[in-house]
């Protein structure tokens, strides 16, 4: 009976010894990638010039790996414009079409959301999908030429 | 022995509890990309008002019109802020045209060029065709100013008698 009991022991000890190593795995199952940075290219001052997220191949691209059929937060921290290099500005613009999302990388199955706001989705079978965003940029006609830049940050969350 | 199942049972909830965190662990990773472009501002020239001479009468005098008169043809330029230009007087016609292919001298072109929106205190200066005007900006708030001036030759006395005309074209580029 004693001899059982320590069998018993000695099974739990090693499944409690197990369960850290399984938490530690757990946070390499959600990853984002960029694929591609937002490019809006040449501007010409007083011309808005908008990027759907599709009709490009200069808008900024992310790669999300997760596990498969889990369902997974974005949130973008959107500039709301990008400055020169002697402090002019370019403001920019997102509206509900602004961003995608495509299970297979192509422009004919991405569906469009807003990044503004939150935005859940469930990861595919293969648990990658890609994102896709553009904007508009609007500069002003009084804009100096030279070259504008800003940042635009993906945050995905899983549970 | 019943010591025992109790540190059994311990030992099983602690098992439960460490899979429950771990499900419930939020996974969060972030990506930032750069955002950027290239702007050119905007340069526009307009016709600010044509160069019109006044009425000259066959075998009688030519007119002069100065860059700094009312009557001076203007461009106005919009660009942006204190930008620096270059102006190019592409074509300065030699002659008008008038009816059945008669034709009329001008030359002796002469312009100003202001930030502000008058040329009453500017002294021309001579511009041949194909000419350049370097070294000058917009204004602070991306306007500028060309006026050009120009003498008409004196008619013949056989000039045959209506309206003559030609265009002038003015290129503004940002250096």
């Amino acid at each position: 009976m004693f001899t059982l009991m320590r069998s018993r022991l000695a099974v739990f000890a090693l499944l409690l010894l197990a369960a850290p190593a399984v938490r530690a795995q757990s946070p390499s199952t959600l990853r984002v990638n960029v694929l591609r940075q937002l490019e809006f290219g040449s501007l010409i001052g007083g011309v808005d010039a908008p990027m759907a997220p599709a009709d490009s191949k200069a808008t900024a691209l992310f790669e999300i790996i997760g596990r498969a059929g889990a369902t997974v937060q974005l949130t973008f921290t959107l500039p709301a414009e990008m400055i020169g290099e002697g402090g002019g500005r370019v403001g920019l613009a997102f509206g509900s079409q602004s961003a995608a999302y495509s299970v297979n990388e192509s422009n004919v199955d991405n569906i469009a959301f807003d990044p503004r706001a939150p935005f859940a989705l469930k990861l595919p079978a293969n648990g990658r999908v890609v994102v896709m965003i553009g904007g508009v940029a609007r500069p002003s006609r009084q804009l100096i030429s030279g070259r504008y830049t800003g940042t635009l940050s993906l945050s995905v969350t899983s549970q | 022995m019943k010591g025992m199942s109790s540190k059994i049972a311990l030992t099983v909830a602690a098992i439960a509890f460490s899979g429950a965190v771990a499900n419930a662990q939020t996974l969060t990773s972030v990506a930032t990309v750069s955002v950027s472009a290239t702007v050119t501002a905007s340069l526009a020239a307009t016709n600010g008002g044509n160069l019109n001479f006044p009425a000259v009468i066959q075998g009688g005098s030519g007119s002069t019109i100065l860059a700094s008169a009312s009557g001076a043809g203007k461009v106005n330029i919009v660009g942006a802020n204190n930008q620096g230009i270059t102006i190019t007087a592409t074509t300065l016609p030699s002659t008008l045209a008038g009816p059945s292919s008669s034709t009329i001298g001008i030359g002796t072109y002469q312009y100003c060029y202001s930030q502000n929106n008058t040329n009453t205190a500017c002294s021309p200066t001579a511009i041949a065709n194909a000419g350049t005007i370097t070294g000058q900006a917009l204004s602070g708030t991306g306007n500028g100013y060309l006026w050009i001036g120009a003498t008409l030759a004196a008619p013949a006395a056989s000039q045959t008698v209506g309206s003559y005309s030609a265009n002038m074209t003015i290129t503004v580029t940002a250096p």
